[in-house]
């Protein structure tokens, strides 16, 4: 194998354009396979350096929502697509009117990944007419089995309450 | 990628009901391609009707979002969505819009604030 000519000859391939002005640090593969370590930048005459996300950290969020009206127990209100072995960042909202029980109702939502309990969502419930705000369940799950993602009753609601759910799940590793 | 700094645009809505399938209640348009964040806050006001409750939906990039604002019998509630993130090609439009058709006759109200990262 022949000796390189000079630095810029040796890394001459190490550096691939992804775009006007653009340049990006090759680990190995093409950009387009998101196996770019930091772009250069250039705007007007400054050059700047920038990190970029792993391809999995651009991912589209998994969005889910659900609403019910005497749900029973166990039922599921909200059910995402199934999420991929990898780390997620995970937030859950829950919320419950025209309740009259608050005890019953402000631990009664569960988050789950694969059928199995990631924790509850607190639901603030202090008065006869429901909740006061939303509950929020918020974690990064690194998960090793895939498999959806859904929000569910616990126990049996009050009569005559109404549960709603939503849920985003974003991947980032 | 020549971004390397984020910005944010907001739009708000406040639009009294009846409601009809699909009626727009808010857009924000011109976004170039991107990693965008989403952040929708809304809410319902009364006269109550429960199918208002998750009867508004987000649309961006040909994907259509659940967004669930609240009420809470006579009470006004206010709910923040959690927080969203989608790819956008560039030249579309992330639009706030209603679900179903509703007789409700109280008011939608929220934003939705969108903030690009990459």
């Amino acid at each position: 194998m022949a000796e390189p000519e000079s630095l810029n000859t040796m890394f001459q391939n190490s550096f691939i354009k992804t775009g006007d002005g653009d340049y990006g640090l090759k680990i190995q593969g093409t950009a387009a396979s998101g196996n770019v370590l930091v772009a250069i930048s250039q705007t007007g005459s400054n050059n700047q350096v920038q990190s970029l996300i792993p391809t999995a950290a651009r991912t589209s969020s998994l969005t889910a929502s659900g609403q019910a009206t005497n749900p029973t127990a166990g039922q599921a209100l909200a059910t995402t697509a199934s999420l991929a072995i990898g780390v997620w960042d995970i937030e859950a909202t829950g919320f419950v009117t025209w309740t009259t029980v608050p005890g019953v109702d402000s631990l009664n939502l569960e988050l789950r990944q694969n059928a199995v309990s990631l924790g509850k969502i607190v639901v603030p419930v202090g008065g006869t007419t429901g909740a006061v705000a939303n509950g929020v369940f918020k974690m990064r799950l690194n998960v090793t089995v895939a498999g959806a993602l859904s929000v569910n009753v616990v126990g049996t609601p009050t009569t005559n309450s109404i549960y709603v759910t939503t849920v985003a799940a974003t991947r980032v590793m | 990628m020549s971004t390397t700094t984020s910005d944010s645009r907001g739009v708000s809505w406040s639009v009294v009901g009846p409601f009809v399938a699909n009626q727009v209640l808010a857009t924000v348009s011109g976004l170039p391609l991107g990693y965008y964040e989403i952040n929708v806050s809304a809410a319902f006001m009364g006269p109550m009707d429960q199918t208002m409750v998750t009867n508004l939906k987000l649309t961006a990039s040909g994907n259509t979002l659940p967004i669930m604002s609240t009420s809470s019998n006579t009470n006004f509630v206010a709910f923040r969505n959690p927080t969203i993130y989608i790819n956008l090609e560039g030249g579309e439009d992330v639009v706030v819009s209603v679900n179903n058709l509703s007789a409700a006759l109280g008011t939608s109200a929220g934003s939705v604030i969108i903030t690009r990262h990459q």
